[in-house]
C-alpha cells in the first residue's frame, strides 16, 4: 500500500513537471525564446478554458501608458491537476509574471514561466 | 442450470473476452504519460525524419495560423499520444474504447470480426480502427484518415495524407503501460517512422471535458508574424517569394 501510494505521488510529481511543458502548438513562432520581460501589474481578466488559459495584466509602460499583457499558460486541463480554477484570480488581484515576450511588433503577449502574487506568495497555496 | 446456460451467463457477464482468456492483456485503466522512450523523437522533428520533396514543400509553404487546431480541431494519430495528457481504455467483446482527456478525443477500436466495412469513399478524422489480441499485446490498424495538414506532427506542421497507416501495439508490464507506434504515409515518407512511448497507471480521474474554445485557440495568433508578409520569405524553389500585381 505504501509502495502504492509513493508511486502515485512520483507519478503525480513527473506529470506536473512534465505539464510545465504541455503546449498545444510550438511556442517559438509565437514568443522570443531569447527574451524574458516581467510583467507587474493588476488582473483585469482570467479566462480559465482550454486550449491555453489567458490572464490579462494591466500594468504601465516607461511613457506611463496603460498597457494590457496577456499572458499564456499551460492547458486548463494541466493546471487544474494543481488546483488552479475559474477562481484562482479576480480582477484586481496584484501579480508578478515572467515569460517570453510576443514576436509581433506592437503586441504585449507572454508566455508564462512563472507567476506570483505581489506579495510574493504562490498563486496555489 | 444446465451447462449451456451457465456457459451463456459467464460469456455475458465476463465484458471483456472476446479470445482466449490468456492472449488478452488487461490493459483496462487511466493512464497517465511518462514519454517517448525509444525510435523517432517524439513530437517528431522534421531534419529528422524522412520526409519526401512534397512534405518539405508543404512545410515550407504551410503558415502556422493555418493549423487547424486553432479551430478546435483535435490531433490525431500519432501526435495524438504525444502531449501530456491522461487516457483511459475500456475493453469490450467487441471493441476498446480510448477516451483521451485531449481535446474530448474518443477513439473506437474495432475488434477483428466486429468491425464495420467502410467504403472506399468513407473517411475518418480519427480513422478506423481494427484491433486484435496477439501474445499479450493489443495490435490495433489504423487507416481511412482523410487529409490533414499537420497528421504527422502538429508542432512542426507535417503533414499526412490519405495514405497514412498507424500501427500501434500495446502491452502492460505491471502498472506501465508500453506502446510501440509504427506510421507509414508513402505519399509524405520515404519510409515508415516509429517510436516507443510508456504510460504509467493512475488513480487519477479524467479531466474532462476538455471543451475547447475555439476564440481562445486563435487568440495567440496575432502574436505571431506572418511569413507570408516576411520580404525574405521564398514559398517554393523557382516561384517568385510575392504574388504577381494584378
Amino acid at each position: 500500500m505504501l509502495r502504492r501510494v509513493v508511486m502515485g505521488l512520483l507519478v503525480f510529481c513527473a506529470a506536473t513537471l512534465a505539464g510545465i511543458a504541455a503546449a498545444h502548438h510550438a511556442q517559438a513562432p509565437f514568443f522570443d525564446q531569447e527574451q524574458t520581460v516581467e510583467v507587474r501589474g493588476t488582473v483585469v481578466r482570467w479566462v480559465f478554458r482550454n486550449p491555453h488559459p489567458v490572464l490579462e495584466v494591466e500594468t504601465a509602460s516607461a511613457g506611463g501608458e496603460k498597457v494590457v499583457w496577456e499572458v499564456q499558460f499551460a492547458p486548463a486541463t494541466v493546471l487544474a491537476k494543481r488546483g488552479w480554477t475559474e477562481q484562482t484570480f479576480k480582477p484586481g488581484d496584484e501579480v508578478v509574471a515572467t515569460g517570453h515576450p510576443s514576436r509581433a511588433p506592437g503586441t504585449y503577449g507572454l508566455e508564462q514561466r512563472s507567476i506570483e502574487r505581489a506579495d510574493g506568495s504562490p498563486i496555489v497555496p | 442450470m444446465s451447462v449451456a446456460a451457465w456457459c451463456i451467463a459467464q460469456v455475458v457477464a465476463t465484458p471483456v473476452m472476446a479470445q482466449s482468456g490468456a492472449s488478452i492483456p488487461d490493459l483496462a485503466e487511466i493512464w497517465a504519460r511518462r514519454g517517448c522512450t525509444g525510435g523517432q523523437p517524439c513530437p517528431f522533428i522534421p531534419t529528422e525524419l524522412p520526409l519526401k520533396a512534397r512534405a518539405i514543400g508543404f512545410i515550407q509553404a504551410f503558415d502556422e495560423p493555418l493549423g487547424p487546431k486553432y479551430d478546435c480541431a483535435p490531433a490525431t494519430m500519432p501526435s495524438l499520444v504525444i502531449d501530456p495528457y491522461n487516457f483511459m481504455i475500456e475493453q469490450r467483446r467487441d471493441r476498446l474504447v480510448l477516451t483521451y482527456e485531449k481535446d474530448d478525443i474518443v477513439r473506437t477500436i474495432w475488434l477483428a470480426g466486429h468491425e464495420p466495412q467502410p467504403t472506399v469513399y468513407d473517411q475518418y478524422w480519427q480513422g478506423h480502427s481494427v484491433g486484435h489480441y496477439e501474445n499479450g499485446q493489443l495490435v490495433v490498424e489504423t487507416t481511412k484518415f482523410p487529409f490533414d495538414p499537420t497528421g504527422l506532427d502538429d508542432m512542426y506542421n507535417i503533414p499526412s495524407s490519405t495514405q497514412k497507416r498507424v500501427i500501434e501495439r500495446y502491452w502492460r508490464e505491471g502498472d506501465v503501460l508500453k506502446a510501440d507506434i509504427v506510421t507509414e504515409d508513402p505519399l509524405f515518407l520515404t519510409r515508415p517512422v516509429q517510436f516507443q512511448f510508456e504510460w504509467q497507471r493512475t488513480d487519477q480521474p479524467l479531466e474532462l471535458p476538455y471543451a475547447c474554445d475555439p476564440d481562445l485557440a486563435k487568440q495567440p495568433l496575432k502574436f505571431i508574424p506572418s511569413k507570408y508578409q516576411d520580404p525574405g520569405f521564398v514559398a517554393l524553389p523557382g516561384l517568385p517569394s510575392t504574388p504577381p500585381s494584378p
